[in-house]
């Protein structure tokens, strides 16, 4: 049989014209049937974009830095969604690190116990599935928490209950806080371009500005003079329990972590790290041993040896690795749909009941995504390029 | 002589735990944080734990709503694949008695523990059927059999290992893909996934690295629209749109949730393999290819006898570590509220009778989930060092 399906695929091969011809049209002519068929189908869809300037009409759980009324319009419910997911993108990417470094590097110390300890916290955490972990930690340990009357709290700072976590924070009041952010990206581009400006003067001269420092000391006074301007006052913001009437207790003040997101942040943050601590453990083990050895026939202690000698070589060497875990934690962040956590799969999947127009909605989910993959992987990109610099 | 052991123990001890006052902190630290996680869990599990709400919901966890009397469909092919397993194990790797002994033991203890009657004969007759393989195929030299022979007729059984599940399932009224649930359904979806994705991943693999652009861009486009989203809102996408976008011949538009979970599963593990194997093709050295046609072999010869199977080969453990990252996302089709195993631990939890019980289940279900993956990368690990992979 082999044979014969050999003989057909050689006579139209034979030539590199028949050959040409033969692919190229078969191709062409199914990728424009299936096209047509498509466009056919998805005729009968609704594809225009209208709906999203339509109020919403349903309500979220306002968290950190987000305003949204159930009035607002779709678009801005969206917006929203897409900053809950950003957020937590983030902030998961902190923590994955900081774990990811600690267990890896503990992973390959000198200490048996240690480094069996950070063994078993990979091989537990690595390979179970994180949806399962996810929703492990919100239905099994953050919903089981005490009621909220009789909730815990920690030296009157930290309240922790059922209905989540409420830590002190900063109270940020202006008129023109976005005006400040704004400006605040603007300053760090500008400081960067200073930065680069200067050594462009240094590369020509003798006597060299400390680039650095000039552009940090001017980032610092232009935000102070950007405080002042935008006039934003910062106050510590102490949370309470208060009580309006019988059985019904309330939060005011703090910060308000909802059980769903740190269910999702802490299984998004043990698992990835658990990933991450192994890309750590490889790409140290990967170095040569000599400079180790080399650091510590120098005299380095232990801490100087990791964060001089060691670290900066192995960034090189795991920074690929670590941006697509990053891009993992992207994508994964999408699991807190199971849980409810409004980020951009529920919102757009209540829009979508509202109001159907499934096809836009999806398609703007796949945008939103490919942009948070891009800002990242640019970063990294950036990050990447500078620590081969070093080297050099 | 003991005191030469005891010595050489203390030395140990010395050396690995209490090497300096930094080291002995730290250990006796982990060694504190050790022992309160070992005796919670041990408190928990043998104490605390009220393990009777697995023991009743044993059969959903397993097989979901699988209609009660048509297990017979499942047991050829759970006998099948131990035998399989017990021939693998004793053809590519070297167990000794004592670890196959305790194998078997805590096997059978588990199931002995959750089933009863009819079910737990059958898993007595799958392991001792394995246990047969394993003896028999180990003495393969007295049936004057060649060893290629051997791991000729083990690969076909596992290939046709899943064509044959999937005719017991459907010959003689069948049972439909609704009622698949539990274990069974995830066990199911990861290896229609992985059959699938290596099916197609490879094609779309040559596809990308096709001289023809009218092959090459819409493979890319393939590849990176897949690639951009999370799994999850293919899934949607699967549950929402695509009814709408298949013909209605065959009632195709009607098609169960299942299959369409499947579909989104092969082309999701598809892009995602045809990328690894990517990686593969572009390690090859370029003369393997021109050596092959200097042998005057036409392009489907080259490619089918000397690329692929290079190419695949070096890529094995990035692949392994795919299929345990499909394994581990096939929990996601509980989104679409399905009964995989996830759901049915769900489905437990929710019963009036046992309220609170979300640990003992949760912990059940990420053990099952923990140890198929644990599994697959053992042999990923095994079979990285056999191949001799990163060294040439």
């Amino acid at each position: 049989m082999y044979k014969k399906l050999s003989l057909y695929i050689s006579w139209i091969t034979k030539t590199n014209r028949r050959r040409k011809y033969t692919i190229n049209t078969s191709s062409i002519s199914f990728l424009l049937i299936f096209t047509i068929y498509l466009s056919i189908r998805l005729s009968t869809l609704e594809l225009d974009f209208n709906f999203l300037s339509q109020p919403a009409g349903f309500s979220m759980l306002n968290q950190w830095l987000t305003d949204y009324q159930s009035s607002d319009s779709r678009i801005i419910a969206y917006l929203t969604a897409s900053f809950n997911t950003i957020r937590l993108v983030i902030i998961a990417i902190i923590f994955s690190t900081l774990i990811g470094l600690i267990i890896g590097i503990s992973r390959l110390s000198s200490n048996w116990l240690i480094s069996k300890m950070a063994l078993i916290y990979i091989n537990i955490f690595r390979n179970t599935p994180l949806l399962v972990q996810i929703v492990f930690w919100y239905i099994a340990i953050f919903l089981n928490f005490p009621n909220i009357s009789e909730g815990k709290n920690i030296s009157e700072l930290i309240f922790i209950s059922n209905r989540g976590l409420v830590i002190p924070w900063f109270n940020i009041k202006s008129q023109l806080l976005w005006i400040f952010i704004f400006g605040e990206i603007i300053l760090i581009t500008v400081s960067f371009l200073l930065r680069s400006f200067i050594n462009n003067i240094n590369n020509n001269k003798e006597t060299k500005y400390p680039e650095n420092i000039l552009s940090i000391v001017f980032f610092i006074i232009c935000s102070f003079i950007l405080l002042f301007l935008t006039n934003i006052s910062f106050t510590l913001d102490l949370p309470t329990l208060t009580s309006q009437g019988p059985n019904i207790f309330n939060y005011n003040g703090g910060l308000l972590m909802t059980p769903e997101f740190c269910a999702v942040l802490l299984g998004l943050s043990v698992y990835t790290g658990s990933f991450i601590a192994e890309i750590v453990r490889g790409s140290i083990q990967a170095l040569p041993k000599g400079q180790t050895e080399a650091a510590m026939s120098v005299g380095l202690s232990n801490y100087q040896r990791l964060t001089l000698i060691i670290l900066p070589q192995a960034l090189r060497i795991m920074i690929p690795s670590i941006t697509n875990q990053y891009l993992n934690v992207t994508k994964n962040s999408s699991l807190a749909v199971v849980i409810g956590y409004s980020e951009l799969f529920l919102v757009s999947g209540i829009i979508i009941n509202k109001a159907g127009h499934a096809v836009p909605m999806y398609f703007m989910i796949i945008v939103t995504y490919q942009c948070i993959s891009w800002i990242i992987s640019i970063g990294m990109n950036y990050l990447n390029k500078r620590v081969q610099l070093i080297d050099n | 002589m003991i005191n030469i052991k005891t010595n050489n123990i203390l030395f140990w001890i010395k050396n690995n735990l209490f090497n300096d006052l930094k080291g002995s902190i730290l250990t006796v630290i982990g060694l504190y944080i050790a022992i309160l996680i070992f005796f919670g869990l041990f408190k928990f599990i043998f104490i605390n734990a009220d393990w009777e709400v697995v023991i009743v919901n044993f059969r959903l966890l397993i097989l979901g709503r699988f209609p009660i009397g048509q297990e017979w469909r499942l047991i050829p092919s759970l006998i099948l694949s131990c035998i399989l397993i017990g021939m693998s194990i004793s053809i590519w790797s070297k167990l000794n008695l004592i670890k196959i002994i305790l194998l078997i033991l805590i096997l059978y203890i588990i199931f002995a523990v959750f089933l009863s009657g009819f079910a737990s004969l059958i898993i007595g007759i799958a392991i001792i059927s394995g246990c047969l393989a394993y003896v028999l195929s180990n003495s393969y030299v007295l049936f004057k059999i060649k060893l290629n022979l051997l791991k000729k007729i083990t690969i076909y059984g596992w290939i046709l290992l899943l064509p044959l599940t999937l005719i017991l399932l459907n010959i003689n009224g069948g049972v439909g893909t609704e009622r698949w649930g539990g274990v069974f359904l995830n066990i199911m979806l990861a290896a229609i996934g992985i059959s699938g994705g290596i099916i197609f991943g490879p094609l779309l693999a040559l596809g990308r690295n096709s001289n023809f652009k009218s092959i090459k861009y819409p493979c890319i486009a393939y590849i990176e629209f897949i690639r951009a989203a999370p799994l999850i809102g293919w899934l949607f996408l699967a549950r929402f749109v695509l009814p709408t976008l298949l013909p209605s011949l065959f009632e195709l538009n009607k098609i169960d949730i299942v299959i369409r979970a499947m579909i989104v599963l092969v082309g999701f593990s598809s892009a995602y393999i045809a990328e690894i194997v990517r990686g593969g093709l572009q390690s090859l050295p370029k003369g393997q290819r021109e050596a092959g046609m200097a042998l005057g072999l036409n392009e489907f010869n080259i490619t089918w006898f000397i690329i692929i199977p290079q190419a695949i080969r070096a890529v094995i453990p990035a692949l392994v570590s795919q299929f345990i990252a499909l394994w581990k996302d096939t929990t996601l089709v509980y989104a679409l509220s399905l009964t995989e195993l996830l759901g049915a631990a769900n489905a437990a939890v929710a019963q009036p009778d046992f309220v609170g019980k979300q640990i003992e289940v949760f912990l059940f279900i990420a053990v099952i989930f923990w140890a198929f993956s644990y599994i697959m990368s053992r042999i990923s690990s095994k079979m990285e060092t056999r191949l001799g992979l990163g060294k040439w």
